[in-house]
């Protein structure tokens, strides 16, 4: 293996750590890629929890032909990760998430207003859309989720999770982050109650939500 | 969880290892409760007891196969929830704030998201826990159940694999109550959730054979 090639591929090993250490994914959920060069990117397989990935379970994908070299299967979203880097040439990293408030977002396939300017500034949109349904792997998901990225660095795909860019790998992390804060702004305005979200918060949410359950 | 039985030391570092990251992260709490197969007998932790803090007497042994004097009415429903389904290693009941909310109103929640679906199943049912038949059989097809005002009981063919059901159920009933607050909560069909769950357990089956051969 090219020395660069195997740099991305212990890249992308240590982000999959990251990935769950940040209670990004769980087990194998979720999936990231690298971009090599123009035409090449390095993905993550399917299958194999974070803890276990090696350098050698990295698939090098040819980013036109959807054709990879690895000896095991590479994440059934790898499409979506090429399709990205055909339309956005200024991304080199791509981090597919199931981060939990992106993922009550998602379930209500709604549009997330972005409340802060700086992280507007960092999400590049004001407004995250959230991609058209589709199977996992399907390029059903792959259209519905692209279209919703547009110019900006992230979207929200329909019950599924998150893909959040970067022109880096941290900086993709950073955008995954900054996501799932506006996230929860988000719900919390529905809620509202600005204290209330993701697990902080949860005996107010629960006693409205009880409140609102008797009353239906 | 086969052959040899367990030191009661081995328990504490599975709990160790597997649960209390759970915790801390607060996808789990540190009053929810564990039952562990162990050969035929299974380790439990008591009622009331803290996980996080837990002592050598919180741990009891009880056995699967015979009958145990005066089980508390949840072991009952675990003895019979593995004696039944031999794949089941472990059950820990999940009561963190949200899986308590949902158990207590006695709503099914749907698989909302793909990782729903695959680890858990079509949906999480509710039944009191004197429904132990019913219960028992539910977990034939799915890997947890909402016990009425408990929390949801989840299972795991290892306590890694309780862990992850545990933490998707409380990210289940997260989705359920905050999704509620939105004009639509949209959810994942049977169809699709079944195919998924498919998928995602001979993934995973083969991934265990390829461990296994190291």
């Amino acid at each position: 293996m090219n020395k660069d090639i195997e740099l991305v591929c212990r890249s992308v090993c240590e982000a999959g750590l990251r990935l769950s250490a940040e209670g990004l994914v769980a087990r194998t959920w979720g999936n990231i890629s690298i971009r090599i060069d123009e035409r090449r990117m390095a993905v993550t397989p399917s299958g194999i929890m974070y803890g276990d990935i090696r350098p050698e379970h990295i698939a090098i994908m040819d980013i036109f032909t959807g054709k990879w070299e690895c000896r095991v299967k590479p994440s059934g979203e790898r499409k979506l990760h090429a399709e990205i880097y055909k339309s956005r040439p200024d991304i080199g990293a791509v981090v597919h998430t199931h981060q939990l408030n992106a993922s009550v977002c998602a379930a209500a396939r709604t549009t997330v207003e972005v409340m802060s300017r700086k992280s507007a500034g960092i999400l590049k949109t004001e407004q995250v859309l959230c991609g058209s349904y589709g199977l996992p792997g399907t390029g059903k998901l792959t259209r519905g989720t692209v279209s919703a990225i547009k110019d900006s660095m992230c979207a929200l795909m329909a019950n599924h999770g998150a893909v959040c860019l970067g022109r880096d790998i941290d900086e993709a992390f950073t955008v995954s982050r900054v996501l799932e804060k506006v996230c929860g702004e988000f719900i919390a305005s529905k809620i509202n109650s600005f204290e209330a979200y993701g697990k902080t918060g949860a005996e107010k949410v629960c006693d409205s939500y009880l409140r609102l359950h008797s009353h239906s | 969880m086969k052959g040899e039985k367990m030191l009661k030391e081995q328990v504490f570092k599975i709990l160790e290892q597997e649960i209390i990251p759970v915790i801390r992260s607060g996808s789990m709490s540190a009053n929810d409760r564990i039952w562990l197969r162990d050969t035929n007998e299974m380790w439990m932790s008591k009622e009331g007891a803290s996980l996080n803090e837990i002592s050598e007497d919180d741990i009891l042994s009880v056995s699967i196969n015979a009958e145990v004097i005066n089980p508390d009415t949840l072991t009952r429903l675990a003895i019979s929830v593995m004696s039944e389904n031999p794949d089941i290693n472990m059950l820990i009941l999940n009561r963190t704030e949200y899986s308590r909310t949902i158990s207590a109103t006695g709503e099914t929640v749907k698989p909302y998201v793909d990782d729903i679906a695959q680890i858990i199943g079509i949906n999480i049912k509710n039944y009191p826990h004197s429904e132990i038949k019913k219960i028992t059989r539910l977990f034939r097809s799915r890997s947890a159940v909402s016990i009425k005002n408990e929390g949801i009981l989840c299972a795991g063919s290892s306590p890694d694999d309780a862990a992850a059901v545990a933490i998707i159920a409380d990210k289940a009933a997260i989705i359920h109550i905050q999704g509620s607050f939105f004009e639509r909560l949209t959810y994942i069909g049977r169809a699709e959730s079944a195919l998924m769950r498919f998928i995602y357990r001979r993934k995973y089956s083969k991934q265990a054979a390829i461990n296994g051969r190291g």
